[in-house]
C-alpha cells in the first residue's frame, strides 16, 4: 500500500492536466472578455457617428435632429436609438445584446452613449 | 530443487519499482502543451488590441472623410503595418474600412488572420465661403 502511495508516476500528469484545464478555461474567459471589449468599442463608434449625424441638424433644424439620428441608426446599423436634444446638444444611447455566451447572464446587453453639439458663437 | 525461476510480473519487479525521474519526464512531455495554451492566450490579447485599435481608427477615419478632409499622413502612420484603407463614398454617408493581417503562427508555420474594422459617417455639408 505504501509502495503505491510513494509511486510518483502519473502525479505530474494530473497536475499538468489540471493546469492545462485552468489555462484553457482562462483563455476562454479571456476570449469572451475580448469579444465584449471589441463589441463595446464598435458600439461606441456607432454611437459617436449617430450623434454626429444628428448634430448636423442642430444649427438649422434642431426639432428634427433626433429623427435624423434615429433614421441614420436604423438605416446604417439597424439599431433603435434613445435620443435627447437640448439647445445645441444631442445625446444618444444605444444598446446591443451581448455576443458572448459566457457573460450573457451577467451582462445581457452592452450600452454606449455619445454626446455631440455645436460650438457656441462668441 | 529449490531454484525457483521467476515468471510474469515478479520477473520485472525491479524495473517497475524504479520510478525516479518519472516526474521530470512527464513534465518535459507536458511543457509543449502548456506553452501552446499560453501562446494562444498571448496571441488572443495581441489580436484584441489590434482589433480595438482598428475599430477606433476606422471611426476616426470615417469622421475625417465625412468632413471632406484628406486622410493625413499622421493617421496612416498610426495604423498597424500593412493596413489597407478602403473608402466608399455614398450619397449621404461614407463607409470607411480598414483591413489588416496579423500572423499568429510561428515563423516556420505562419497562420495569418485578417482583421477588419468598418465605420460609417454622415457626409457633412460643405459651405462655400465667398469673398
Amino acid at each position: 500500500m505504501f509502495r503505491l502511495l510513494r509511486n510518483e508516476s502519473g502525479q505530474v500528469s494530473i497536475l499538468v492536466l489540471a493546469i492545462s484545464f485552468a489555462l484553457l478555461l482562462g483563455t476562454c474567459l479571456l476570449g469572451s472578455i475580448a469579444q465584449i471589449m471589441v463589441t463595446q468599442q464598435r458600439l461606441n463608434s456607432k454611437a459617436e457617428s449617430i450623434a454626429l449625424a444628428g448634430a448636423q441638424e442642430l444649427e438649422f433644424n434642431e426639432a428634427h435632429a433626433c429623427d435624423v439620428a434615429k433614421a441614420f441608426a436604423i438605416t446604417n446599423y439597424g439599431l433603435d436609438t434613445d435620443c435627447i436634444t437640448q439647445p445645441g446638444i444631442i445625446e444618444i444611447l444605444i444598446s446591443e445584446s451581448n455576443p458572448s455566451p459566457v457573460f450573457k447572464e451577467v451582462l445581457p446587453s452592452i450600452y454606449a452613449s455619445s454626446r455631440a453639439g455645436i460650438v457656441a458663437d462668441n | 530443487m529449490s531454484g525457483k525461476q521467476g515468471v510474469g510480473l515478479d520477473e520485472g519487479k525491479h524495473l517497475v519499482q524504479r520510478t525516479h525521474g518519472y516526474a521530470i519526464a512527464e513534465f518535459a512531455m507536458a511543457i509543449p502543451a502548456l506553452l501552446i495554451v499560453v501562446s494562444m492566450s498571448i496571441s488572443l490579447i495581441g489580436l484584441t488590441v489590434t482589433q480595438i485599435q482598428l475599430e477606433s481608427a476606422a471611426a476616426l477615419g470615417a469622421r475625417i472623410v465625412g468632413r471632406g478632409d484628406p486622410i493625413p499622413d499622421s493617421f496612416r502612420n498610426s495604423l498597424p503595418k500593412g493596413t489597407e484603407i478602403i473608402v466608399e463614398p455614398g450619397n449621404e454617408i461614407v463607409e470607411f474600412t480598414l483591413k489588416s493581417e496579423r500572423n499568429i503562427g510561428l515563423s516556420v508555420f505562419p497562420y495569418r488572420i485578417e482583421l477588419t474594422a468598418n465605420a460609417r459617417a454622415r457626409l457633412e455639408p460643405v459651405f462655400e465661403e465667398f469673398g
